[in-house]
Order: structure tokens, then sequence, then C-alpha cells
């Protein structure tokens, strides 16, 4: 639960954290070609800016990390994430009616359709590679 | 013959119909190599000169992710045919296309953030227009990572591979395209791969439903089962309630409420701004709306042939508790039952969904980098060869960051793109307001943004957690947030000064805005930028013959054709998940929508069409002056 918690506010911070970043750099702008202001950062402002993205990436990075968030196999049935994993992890239940007679019965469908469909996805890119690079476009 | 250590037995054959069209998808992509290199506007919306079947096949195929079949198979098993409305968002594209589509189109803003910057003045549309390009930057990516671990889940079900692998493997191939010819290389091979992906969907569908018994025994045996109520769309539990475990008529009527008038707004929902990009890319008004309005349409249609094959899946595999097997069902129709060969093809065609998801949004996050970003704030002199390259660059940094999203922070992608459908709601009012109303500003709609982060986060995840409130159904959800930040951006609109109305009445003139805008129009035709529309003639229903002003102007025409619009998709949805289950209503529900999809061509197509041509003719001069602004040779 609280991996789950942190996750939200972890994945939020990050996508808000973006977004304000974009809006100061937008403020930045408007300052320097708007209100002309000669000095809209001093270096000292810029070493904070800096500093402020570092270390809020690196709280959230160490955040995560504590709560396990990352490569947890266990978090919310997520799939293992580092070690190959052979064995998928769902029991699947059988069919109520066995497809045994599928496979063995359609036996050209297999070749014919996505050959149908193969040529004509190649047809329709050579057309519009012809049309599109030719029509003045 | 078997070839992997998963749940499905691939043969040769199978093989190698993956590797030809993996082949064939690559080379659809790249070998628009040399169109998509020539401009900044050709790396990311083809040079705005697509005729409107192609972006309508790439928002089609943007809509379908590889999640999405696992996604609409868990509503389906588990609401029954009533679940059909949980995707039915995407009928926003059935008013959008008569509204907002068309405003949005003749702003010709490359972007939402762009266009943010078009319709408010000052600091506050600058602070927007970074505020939106940082956001869509970080959560293009964010949707990339999300979407490679749904195939990373995929290839773990079906041939046991390491997360690792299949994560990044399918979304590296993808970039090869989307690096060497940006958008033009996304909506030609999303066209091709909508293509395929719309037949392999529609035959597995099918096949399910033989493999089942044919529709007639599908209904049968759910009604032995005491099931019967699944094959009904309006089943609710009661009219309402707060248990989040039942489905309510409340339910419906605010997902069709959400979905439908939410198109008249830009940017409630998280699907709009890929399909901003389709809506520039059309060359003309009158395609940017016919291809919001086919695409939309075609992914009802989809989920309509899932629902029923689920229905069959439920037939033959009923009673699963676990979500997690039961969202594979639609797959396991496919991999159980389809002969080899096809089992081949069906991966194709996962692959096929898979890509255009990813090169739309790879792209799509570089456009904001590239354009909001590096062009407008950090060399706004940049030069075509440059935009381009930094585009390219962009991308290889999306590329990178999904990965390490997608590897190190899955959970945290996971609940990110949750609260990502969860925050349209605080957001959903003002996105409509400030298309439809002139008094709004732009302080007000950056305030919703900020207040629906605290919003959100108190009453879907913090004081539940808490224990202070319960665990609230999605539809409570939705009204709750809405009525609480709409206490702070209202305050904020009336407590700060109203846009400046030189900068409203030339967004006006080009972008012909409707709703409550009547100050600003007044203003218009009095500096004598427009015609009076009092003095224009009223036509008839089908009128062929509009001129260039009048059909400029907003007219019961427009309300007509966007509601039998809406009707269409209504009848859509339900008439082709009835007919394949062969109930007469299904039958009459389809030849509903036919009726309101011809009569709302006929009655909009002509208007469509002249106000193109109208527009088509001021279109260099506007377009040199929305350059003019990136570039800040314009002040705002």
């Amino acid at each position: 639960m609280i991996d789950e918690a942190i996750g939200k506010i972890l994945g939020m911070a990050m996508a808000y954290g973006a977004s304000a970043l974009g809006m100061f750099v937008a403020y930045v702008n408007y300052r320097k070609r708007i209100v002309k202001a000669d000095k809209v950062m001093t270096p000292a402002a810029w070493v904070v800016i800096l500093l402020s993205v570092a270390a809020v990436g690196g709280a959230v990075l160490i955040v995560a990390q504590i709560a396990g968030a990352p490569a947890d196999p266990g978090v919310e049935g997520e799939v293992a994430i580092e070690a190959p994993t052979v064995e998928p992890e769902i029991e699947l239940q059988p069919a109520v009616r066995e497809p045994a007679e599928s496979r063995s019965s359609w036996p050209m469908v297999g070749i014919v359709v996505p050959g149908l469909i193969f040529l004509f996805a190649t047809w329709v890119t050579a057309a519009l590679h012809r049309h599109f690079s030719t029509h003045g476009h | 013959m078997a070839e992997t250590g998963g749940f499905v037995q691939f043969v040769l054959l199978d093989w190698v119909w993956i590797g030809l069209f993996i082949g064939l998808m690559i080379l659809c992509g790249a070998i628009f190599y040399r169109l998509g290199k020539r401009s900044e506007a050709d790396f990311f919306l083809a040079g705005r000169g697509l005729p409107w079947w192609l972006p309508a096949t790439s928002v089609y195929a943007t809509h379908t992710a590889t999640d999405t079949p696992m996604w609409i198979t868990g509503t389906i098993y588990r609401w029954g045919m009533r679940g059909l409305w949980y995707p039915f968002f995407s009928a926003w594209c059935a008013i959008s296309p008569f509204y907002s589509t068309r405003i949005f189109r003749r702003s010709l803003a490359m972007s939402q953030a762009e266009w943010q910057n078009m319709r408010y003045s000052g600091l506050g549309s600058e602070l927007l227009r970074g505020w939106l390009a940082g956001w869509q930057t970080f959560m293009n990516m964010f949707v990339v990572a999300w979407v490679s671990a749904a195939m990373g889940k995929v290839c773990l079900y079906l041939f046991g591979w390491p997360n690792w692998l299949g994560i990044t493997l399918f979304t590296s191939i993808c970039a090869i395209y989307v690096l060497t010819a940006g958008y033009w290389g996304v909506v030609m091979a999303d066209f091709q791969q909508g293509l395929i992906s719309f037949a392999v969907i529609t035959l597995v569908s099918l096949w399910g439903i033989y493999e089942a018994g044919g529709p007639v025994m599908i209904v049968e045996r759910l009604s032995e089962m005491g099931e019967g109520w699944r094959t009904n769309p309006f089943h609710f539990d009661a009219f309402w309630g707060l248990d989040g475990t039942k489905f309510y008529a409340l339910d419906l009527i605010t997902l069709l409420f959400m979905a439908i008038f939410g198109g008249l707004g830009m940017g409630n929902f998280i699907d709009w701004y890929p399909e901003a990009q389709r809506i520039q890319s059309a060359r003309s008004v009158r395609d940017a709306a016919y291809s919001i309005w086919a695409g939309g349409l075609a992914a009802i249609f989809r989920n309509s042939f899932w629902a029923a094959s689920i229905l069959a899946f439920f037939v033959l595999f009923p009673g699963i508790e676990s979500s997690a097997e039961y969202e594979f069902g639609w797959f396991r129709l496919g991999f159980d039952f389809l002969p080899a060969g096809l089992i081949g093809m069906l991966f194709a065609a996962i692959i096929a969904i898979h890509l255009s998801t990813i090169s739309t949004h790879l792209n799509l996050g570089a456009l904001y980098a590239t354009r909001d970003l590096y062009h407008h704030y950090i060399n706004p002199q940049a030069d075509e060869r440059k935009l381009v390259l930094m585009g390219r660059f962009n991308t290889v940094i999306l590329l990178i960051g999904s990965f390490v999203l997608g590897l190190s922070m899955q959970s945290i992608t996971a609940w990110l793109i949750f609260a990502l459908w969860l925050q349209a709601a605080g957001i959903w009012v003002p996105s409509i307001l400030q298309v439809m109303w002139w008094r709004f500003n732009s302080w007000a709609y950056l305030a919703s943004w900020i207040a629906n982060l605290l919003m959100s986060w108190l009453v879907v995840f913090v004081l539940p957690a808490l224990g202070v409130l319960p665990q609230l159904p999605d539809w409570v959800n939705f009204w709750l947030l809405a009525g609480l930040v709409s206490l702070i951006y209202i305050p904020v609109c009336f407590l700060t000064k109203p846009d400046d109305m030189d900068h409203l009445v030339e967004y006006f003139v080009q972008a012909r805005p409707n709703g409550f805008w009547g100050p600003v129009k007044k203003e218009a035709i009095r500096r004598g930028l427009l015609e009076d529309a009092a003095e224009h003639p009223e036509h008839g229903l089908f009128n062929r013959n509009w001129t260039p002003a009048e059909a400029d102007e907003w007219t019961r025409h427009d309300v007509i054709a966007a509601t039998l619009s809406a009707f269409c998709y209504l009848f859509v949805a339900v008439g082709v998940a009835g007919t394949l289950l062969l109930k007469p209503w299904g039958f009459l529900c389809l030849l509903a929508s036919m009726i309101c999809g011809w009569l709302m061509f006929r009655i909009i197509d002509p208007k469509l069409k002249a106000l193109s041509v109208a527009f088509e003719t001021q279109q260099a001069g506007y377009l040199e002056r929305v350059n003019q602004k990136t570039r800040w040779e314009e002040t705002p």
C-alpha cells in the first residue's frame, strides 16, 4: 500500500516537475523578450535552479529505491523485471470447448489470408509513396 | 515445431509472416525519409497537406494500443455489453469535427501548447504554453513507457521473454522510421498498420464467435448460465448508488455526457493531443473534420467487434475470477483457436498496434520539445535544417527516457496513466470554457490545472488511503472533482483581467470560435474585419450554395450535423455488437446509424467545402503570423 502511495506521488511529482520547468522557461523568455529585462537570470539564480532540479530528481530516485517501487516483481501483479522469466505467472483456465479441429481443418487459410493482406499492404505502401513523392507534396 | 517457452506454439510459417510484416512496416515509414527532412512542418505535420483518410486511419491506429484489447476485454468480461460504455469516450470525436476541430484547424497552431499562445495573451499565455509543453513532452515519454511495458507483458505471455526484451525490441524497431521520416513515416505506417490491425481484429473476433458456436449459441448459452443480462448494453443495477462494484444508470449518463460533450473542448481528453496533430496535418478544414469523425467512428466500430467476441470468450471460458487472466481473453481467442500462419499474422497485428501508438507518441513528444520548448524559447531563429535535427534528437531522448521509465518504474507508470485519465475530470469544464467563452482567461485555465493536481490526489488517493473518504464510484469522483476545481478557477477568472481585446479580435477573426463570444465579435464587426451575419439570408437544411462568408458563420446546420453525428456513434456502438449477435435491435440500430451518417453528410458537407475553400485563400497569411509569434517577431 505504501509503495502504491509513494509511486503515485513520485509519478505526479515528475510530471508536474516537468510542467513547472516548462513554465519557468516560458517565464524567463517572457521577461527577456517582452519586458526586456537586462538580466533576468543571475548566475546565482541558475545555480539555485540546477540544484533544485538535481534535488528533486535525486529525491525521486532515492525515495523510489527506498520504497521498493522499481524492480519489485511482486508489486501489484506486475511481471518480473530483471531476470528472464520462462514460466508465465498466470495459470490459464482451459476452454469449455476444445479447439481441436480448428488448426487441422484450415491448413491453407494460414497462407492465403496473410498473403492477401500482405500483398495489399505492399501495394498500398508503393501507391502512397508514388503519390506523395510526385504530386507536389 | 514449437519454438518458444510461452503459452503459444509458433511454427515456421508464423515466423515468416511476422518477419515479412515487420519488414514492410519499417519500410513503409522509412521510405518517406526525403519528405520528412524538408522542414519542421514536414517532420511534425507532413507539410499540412494530407487527405482526410490518412489522418483518419492514424486516429484509429493511435486509439488502438497494445493494452487496449486487454482493457476492453476486461470491461466486457466483467460488465457484459454495458462495458461498451467505458471505451465510449472516443465519442468526443462525434461532436468535435463540427466544433473544436474546426476552430483548432483554423488556428493553425502546431501543438495544443502553441494554441494557448494564440487564444490567450500576455504572460499568462506564455506560462500556459510552457506548462503544456513540459507536460506533453514528459507525458508522451510516459505513454511510450507504459505501452512498451504492456508489450513486455504480451511477449512474456506469448514467448516467456524477459521483460526488458519485450519492452525495448519493438519500440526500437519503431524508432527507426520515426527518426528517419518523422510524421510522414508515422502517418503512412499508421495507415498500413491500421488496415492490418482492423482486418485481423475483425477476423479474430469473427473466428472467436464461430468457435463459441455462433451468435445464436452464445446468446442461448448465456441464458442457460443465468447471464443473459450480458447481452444488454442498458442493463443497470440501479439508477444510482455508491457501490463501486455495481453499474448504475448514472455511470452511463456520466460516461455519455463526458464523452459526447467533451468534443466541445480542447485538451479535456488525453487523446486530444495526438488528434490535434492529425487535425493540423490535414490539408483543409473539411479534411480535418472528416479525419477525426471517421477515425473515432472506426474505434467505436472496433470496440463493438471486441465486445461481441468477448461474450464468445465468456461462453468458452466462464467464471474466471482473476482480471489478470481474463484480460488476455481476446488474445486467447486468436492464439488458442486460429490455425498456423494466422497466429503469426495475429502477432504481426499486435506489433502493428504497438508500433502505431509508439510512433505517434515519440513524434508528438518531440513536437512539443522542438516546436514549443526549443524553437519558441531556446532558439527562435533556428533554420529548418536545425529544427529537423532537433526533432530527431528529441525523439532519441524520449526513446531513452521511456526505456528508463518502462524498465525501472513500471508501477509508477501504471499509476500515472490512471491518474491521467482521472485528471480529465478537473480540467474537463475549463477545457470547454476556453473554447466557448471569451472571458475565460489564461490565469483561470492555469489555476484549474494546478488545482486539479491537488484535488485529484486528495479525493482519489490521499483521503481514501487515510480513511477520511470511502472509495467512491467513478461517476461520483468525476462530478466531485469537477465541482471542487471550479471553486478555484471561477474566482480566479473573475479576479483577473480578461485577455487583451486586440489579441482576442485577431484570434476570433482567424479561428471563428462559437459560443459566448458576443463582445469580441461585435468589436471585430465594428473594426470592419467581419461581415454582420444578420445580413445573411436563411438557408434550407440541404443547401448546396454557400458563399464563403455565410459558410464561416455558425448556423443550425452545424448543430444538427453534430447531433446526428453523436447519434450515429451511439447507434454504431450498440448496432454493430447487436448485429454480430444477430439481435433484431442490432440491425435496427445499424440502419439508424447509416441514416444519421448520411443525413449528417448531406447537411454539413456543402458548408464544409465552402468554408474550407474560403479559409485556404487566407491560410498562407495566417501561417506566416503564427510562425512570427513562435519566433517572437510579433509580440503577444
